[in-house]
């Protein structure tokens, strides 16, 4: 199988049903500095000094695997403890969500309920971790990657009202202008919220939509 | 008096010397800002300089966090009045997420510098690349150029793809020729293809401008060349024929490179 | 003098009056690795047991790697470190030599030199950037400008039985390495790569760091000792400490165990050259202050050993000491106890003792000026402690002395004796036949690790940024840069070392590596003015592999003596910093290959005239400088084809080492070269195939050898090692050049010429040896490192 600069698979031989899809959410160790310059911006030079209060952020990334759902976990696994392709245990911590699972959502650990999902669609990480966890180190069962930001804002307290809540983090996300946005600039990159918890395939299946929109246009 | 020039430093950024001398070489005189001074200082100033390096160690993305400071803002009024803003690597991201490059509807972003992205290589790259000029005149800081001349430049980053997703916008830097520096082979010849072009960026943009031409944001870095001692011998075209005839003159070494004119046009452009 | 007293709630290792097999368990028990030996000397110093942090500070400070006790009597012994040129020998982080005059200021070359070895092979990425950092920090607070940072980097097979861990290794660290110089805004001067089974489970990381600073504006790091100096404030600016690191000092005085795995990951620093830009730019800031308010200070980066190491460092020179609250150092992790905060080797740190007088000011600058706290969580600069008159070192924990130590007993060191041993080593020269196509072999050649290319690594490299790169790595043996402004003086770096030769004779393995850092540098028209080293070994404590560190040493001392300073009378290029690194074995105990790396530094009075390797003049003459001699022990060519090490190292023939040098540079400077490139890892051959694949215009060669080294059989010729070097000469200044040769002591001879026709060839009387098409060549040369980067 030939590899495309997106990695990705023809989606016509291999159907998202049998690709087992896992995630590695990475957050980093210490002090999340870009997480903390994120924050200072928002809050200090834009808008958002009485409606944000804490913003946490991970990196996710999304694995599948043309294998069965016990194997993808294992290789994860192994991927994660054994390499420093995805993971740096000098900087990170991490969990490995298994393709029955669904990833971390609500108020376990810093993470709130409404997220906001970051990605760049021509991501330059992709190809090399491809190869390097393809041919390297001879895992062929890994068919497609994606490396997603996930930001977890946090709102003040008088912000109840879940639609405010979600305009909020809207208007964190879409750089339309310097006082509109931060998160994503819209004409590389993609984003939309998290609302509700799910699995890291229907995650990887919202971030494929997506980009099968974009490129239609 | 000489005119003035702010080249502004942000935090991590790490070419504001060679770029205040590049500047004070072609007759300008150039102060470094620091970005969390006053802002009623700027108002001295002829024209502005983002130099290049990693501002806020490009966290979030490149230049986001920088254009968000309220020097930005302040540069942004100057730059509707039109005074000459130049963004250089990093400084070019900064103009482009603050929407001032290229700037169709005031204060909308509409581009990206996106990551590099060839068929050769992705990633960070140092090389030295080629460039035309297109319609010189237009620019403040292309309008001691020429059409014709080939202009050697290095660069140097890893997110130097200009793009956009809107049709709208990529139709007016087609029809007004807002990309003023195109990437090209030794001989001239405009190309898309790796490695002249070294990021796959759209129109082969090594530089885009505004309509008005005050504003302008390059990848390239010209104050790595404005001297002939910084090329390197295997430069080819008269550029490279120069380097290498200059050998044993000291004088020469010392004398002007091909980015000069970047920093010449400005002074031509201001006197 | 006030007796030292510690607070008897400070919590005490007890071991005065104990049996060794009891020290050692209680040593043991708080993980500390002094040697039953040195925590008796630690009582006598004492004359009391040590608190538990005054304990860790000697565990440190009498690491090898801070102490150097089993190295500083050899080097002191063997290496020539003065010299008219010299301004700062070693003894401080950077060395310092003259540079130049310019419009009345005399302005200084400032260079460092340091191994980051065991940490860059846990984890790789981590270890070559925190390698890099605190190289550039130590000529930072020399007061310098750093104008750029070189990487001599060895690493193993990596196509061998470890393939996979030495890959990940280097890639690991070559993306250290660019990433955090790059963000810094350091150009990158160049550096080599070579691999070889010895560094399959560690790798060698050696840091170069290079800066111009004024003679008047020097920095020390001592704290002044003029009496009407008033009262001095200790300030801590940068990263709120944490625990990384811990241990470094004596992680990198231990062998790399696996199992340790774990905990070695946590001794492993984290670098942040962003926090290291804003730092930099405020420090010039502080410095200017300084300067125009006439004052003088104290200024010190903090590296191994931390706080305690340095702050004692600080004040012990001038006979002072120091009191410094512990609770006033900001910290990322409020749970950390007093001996973990005061030797934590958290990265980005500086220390500075300022008159009280300006401190408010200096804390203005890099909080508020700055935005130390908006730019990085938790950064700042802090009053940590004062500058005393007593010589003691006291650090107080909630109002409890923890320390109460002479600062100069802490700075003291150690030394300790070894045993040595010479190894019998018996190498053969090996019978073989020569390749049946020498044109394929070549080619597979070209590819290989050792030989190929290494523009896929520079290609990383930002080696431009300050706008004073005048020869990029990869154009010519060295890299030259202008610092000045104004001036057309050309400083030029190169880097070498090549261990294989080392594995047959450490002696003749330092020589070596000192003459060819010299060849490099004098290619492109520089004098070598002054060298720096590292010495890489296994464990001291093995009597055979400290007899190969002395023997390099000496081989390295007699080199640096003989190969004298050009224009001098007889002075010796001084070794003005360097760095031992012991301890270099894997699992299995091997120690690695004796790795001695040594980069010097040359000047060049005008940088115009300097040249580059590459073929510039179809019909040029090319001269070979230097005889082929039956050298091939330790070559390209025996390992790769024969697959063996050989005995017959090149050896150093000093007095032509030096006519060479000197007639090389002096050729370069009355423009009577067009290139030149110089002989060493691939022999004749494959320094003629760089020189014509790298000519912009593909410029062939055609050679014949029947006339070099006398009776050899022909592929020794091309391949033998011996030193030597290739020069490109224009028809018309042939005869100025063999005139100028003659007068030197030099017998060039001619090779043949540089053709327009892009082919490689080399022949014997009338036999073609090689006849390649360049452009193939070339395109196996530039792609081979990729592959063993993957």
């Amino acid at each position: 199988m030939s590899l495309s600069d997106n990695a990705n698979t023809d989606p016509r031989s291999v159907e998202k049903d049998e690709m087992k899809v896992t995630a590695i959410c990475i957050r980093s160790a210490g002090s999340d500095l870009v997480a903390y310059s994120a924050l200072d911006t928002l809050v200090r030079k834009m808008s958002f000094q009485d409606s944000l209060v804490s913003l946490w952020r991970e990196d996710v990334w999304l694995l599948g695997f043309a294998t069965g759902a016990q194997d993808a976990t294992e290789t994860t696994e192994m991927l994660v403890e054994r390499t420093g392709v995805f993971v740096n245990p000098n900087r990170h911590r991490h969990e490995v969500i298994r393709s029955e699972e669904k990833l971390p959502h609500g108020t376990q650990r810093g993470r709130g309920e409404l997220g906001i999902v970051v990605w760049s669609y021509e991501d330059p990480e992709i190809r090399p971790v491809m190869v390097a966890v393809r041919e390297r180190l001879g895992v062929e069962s890994l068919r497609k990657a994606r490396r997603l930001t996930l930001w977890w804002p946090g709102f003040s307290e008088n912000l109840t009202d879940p639609d405010d809540r979600r305009d909020v983090a809207s208007s964190m996300v879409a750089t339309l202008s310097r006082a509109k946005g931060l998160l994503a600039n819209p004409h590389f990159q993609g984003s939309f919220l998290l609302e509700k918890t799910c699995s890291p395939a229907e995650l990887l299946g919202s971030v494929t939509e997506a980009e099968g929109k974009v490129a239609v246009k | 008096m000489k005119p003035r020039v702010a080249v502004i430093q942000f935090p991590g950024v790490n070419c504001e010397y060679e770029t205040q001398r590049a500047l004070a070489a072609s007759g300008l005189e150039a102060k470094i800002f620091r970005w969390n001074l006053d802002v009623s200082r700027l108002s001295g100033f002829d024209a502005f300089v983002l130099p290049g390096g990693f501002s806020y160690q490009d966290r979030v993305r490149a230049g986001a966090i920088a254009a968000k400071d309220a020097i930005v803002g302040e540069i942004a009024t100057f730059a509707h009045k039109g005074k000459p803003i130049l963004g250089i690597c990093n400084g070019a991201q900064v103009l482009v997420e603050a929407g001032l490059v290229p700037g169709v509807s005031r204060g909308r972003v509409e581009m990206a510098l996106g990551p590099n992205r060839t068929d050769g290589r992705s990633g960070y790259l140092c090389t030295w690349t080629y460039v035309r000029v297109i319609e010189p005149m237009r620019t403040a800081f292309t309008c001691a150029m020429t059409p014709e001349e080939i202009v050697p430049l290095p660069i140097a980053h890893a997110e130097g793809r200009f793009l956009t997703s809107s049709r709208e916008i990529l139709q007016v830097l087609e029809d007004e020729h807002l990309a003023r520096l195109l990437y090209c082979e030794p001989g001239g010849e405009v190309s898309g293809q790796f490695p002249w072009n070294p990021n796959g960026s759209i129109l082969s943009a090594a530089a885009i401008s505004n309509r008005e031409g005050n504003v302008m944001a390059m990848m390239p870095h010209p104050e790595r060349a404005s001297w002939l001692s910084q090329i390197p011998d295997w430069i080819r075209g008269e550029w490279g024929r120069a380097k290498r005839d200059a050998r044993g003159s000291i004088e020469e070494m010392e004398g002007a490179g091909p980015g000069k004119k970047i920093f010449d046009s400005l002074m031509k452009y201001l006197a | 003098m006030r007796e030292s007293s510690v607070d008897s709630e400070a919590k005490t290792v007890c071991i005065k009056d104990s049996s060794d097999e009891r020290m050692r368990a209680e040593l043991d028990s708080l993980g500390l690795k002094l040697t039953v030996h040195e925590a008796r000397r630690l009582l006598e110093l004492l004359m009391r047991n040590p608190t538990h942090v005054e304990a860790t500070i000697f565990d440190i400070m009498w690491s090898e790697h801070c102490s150097y006790k089993s190295s500083k009597e050899l080097l002191k012994k063997h290496l020539p470190t003065a010299a008219s040129n010299v301004v700062l020998g070693p003894g401080e982080d950077a060395g310092i030599i003259k540079l130049c005059q310019q419009e009345g200021e005399s302005y200084c070359l400032v260079m460092a030199h340091e191994s980051h070895n065991h940490p860059s092979q846990v984890l790789p990425f981590e270890g070559a950037a925190t390698g890099i950092g605190g190289i550039v920090r130590d000529v930072y607070c020399m007061g310098a400008d750093v104008i750029g940072v070189m990487d001599a980097l060895r690493f193993g097979d990596p196509n061998g039985e470890n393939k996979n861990k030495v890959r990940e290794v280097a890639s690991g660290v070559v993306s250290g390495i660019w990433q955090y110089g790059n963000a810094l805004g350091v150009a990158n001067m160049g550096g080599d790569v070579l691999f070889d089974p010895s560094y399959d489970e560690n790798c060698l990381v050696n840091v170069i760091a290079v800066g111009v600073v004024k003679e008047s504006e020097i920095e020390r790091s001592a704290v002044p000792r003029e009496t009407e100096r008033g009262d001095y404030d200790l300030i801590l600016v940068g990263k709120p400490t944490d625990s990384s690191g811990f241990g470094g000092a004596s992680f990198a005085s231990d062998v790399l165990d696996s199992e340790q795995w774990g905990e070695s990951r946590s001794a492993v620093q984290v670098p942040d050259p962003f926090l290291k830009r804003i730092l930099a730019e405020a420090n010039k800031k502080v410095l200017s202050l300084v300067h125009s308010r006439g004052l003088k200070i104290g200024f010190k980066d903090l590296g191994a050993g931390g706080i305690a190491c340095a702050t004692s460092e600080m004040v012990a020179a001038g006979g002072l000491g120091a009191l410094i609250d512990l609770r006033k150092i900001p910290l990322d992790d409020q749970s950390l106890s007093p001996e973990v905060i005061v030797c934590s080797e958290t990265q980005e740190r500086f220390a500075l003792a300022v008159p009280s007088s300006i401190t408010e000011e200096v804390l203005r600058i890099y909080n508020e000026e700055f935005e130390l706290p908006f730019i990085y969580h938790g950064a700042r600069a802090t009053v940590i402690g004062r500058v005393t008159d007593d010589g003691k070192y006291v650090l107080e924990w909630d109002g409890t002395h923890v320390c109460d130590v002479d600062a100069q007993t802490i700075t003291s060191g150690i030394s300790v004796v070894r045993q040595s041993r010479r190894e019998e080593v018996i190498q053969e020269e090996p019978a073989f036949s020569p390749p049946a196509d020498m044109g394929s072999f070549l080619l597979e050649l070209l590819s290989s690790p050792n030989a190929s290319s290494r523009e896929p690594v520079f290609s990383f490299y930002d080696c431009e940024v300050g706008g004073r790169t005048v020869i990029r790595p990869g154009d010519a043996d060295a890299s030259m840069f202008a610092p000045v402004a104004g001036s057309s003086v050309g400083v030029a770096v190169s880097a070498d070392g090549v261990s294989s030769y080392g594995r047959i004779s450490p002696y003749w393995g330092g020589a070596l590596a000192v003459a060819e850092a010299m060849r490099n540098v004098a290619c492109v028209g520089a004098t070598p003015r002054a060298l720096s080293d590292c010495l890489n070994f296994g464990s001291p404590e093995v009597p055979h592999v400290f007899h190969q560190f002395e023997e390099t040493l000496r081989g390295i001392g007699d080199s640096a003596r003989a190969l004298w300073q050009r224009g001098s009378s007889g002075e010796p290029v001084p070794i003005v910093t360097g760095n031992v690194s012991f301890y270099n074995e894997g699992d299995s105990g091997r120690a690695v290959a004796p790795s001695p790396i040594v980069v010097c530094y040359g000047v060049m009075e005008d940088y115009s005239k300097s040249i580059t390797s590459s073929l510039k003049e179809p019909g040029s003459l090319l001269f070979l400088i230097g005889e082929r001699h039956d050298e091939l022990g330790g070559s390209l060519y025996y390992r790769e084809f024969v697959g063996c090490l050989g005995s017959n190292v090149p050896k150093v023939r000093f007095d032509e080492e030096r006519a060479g040098i000197h007639f090389v540079i002096e050729a370069i400077g009355g423009d009577l070269l067009e290139s030149c490139h110089d002989i060493s890892l691939g022999g004749l051959v494959l320094t003629l195939a760089e020189m014509s694949m790298t000519s912009p215009h593909e410029l062939g060669v055609s050679v014949e050898v029947s006339s070099v080294g006398g009776s050899l059989r022909y592929d020794k010729k091309l391949f033998s090692e011996s030193t030597g070097f290739v020069a490109e000469v224009l028809p018309s200044k042939k005869d100025e050049f063999l005139a100028l040769a003659e007068a030197s002591g030099v017998k060039p001879l001619q090779l043949g010429t540089v053709t327009e026709k892009s082919y490689f060839s080399v022949y014997e009387q009338e036999r073609c040896l090689v006849e390649l098409p360049v452009e193939e060549m070339r395109a196996r040369w530039k792609r081979g490192l990729e592959r063993s980067l993957a």
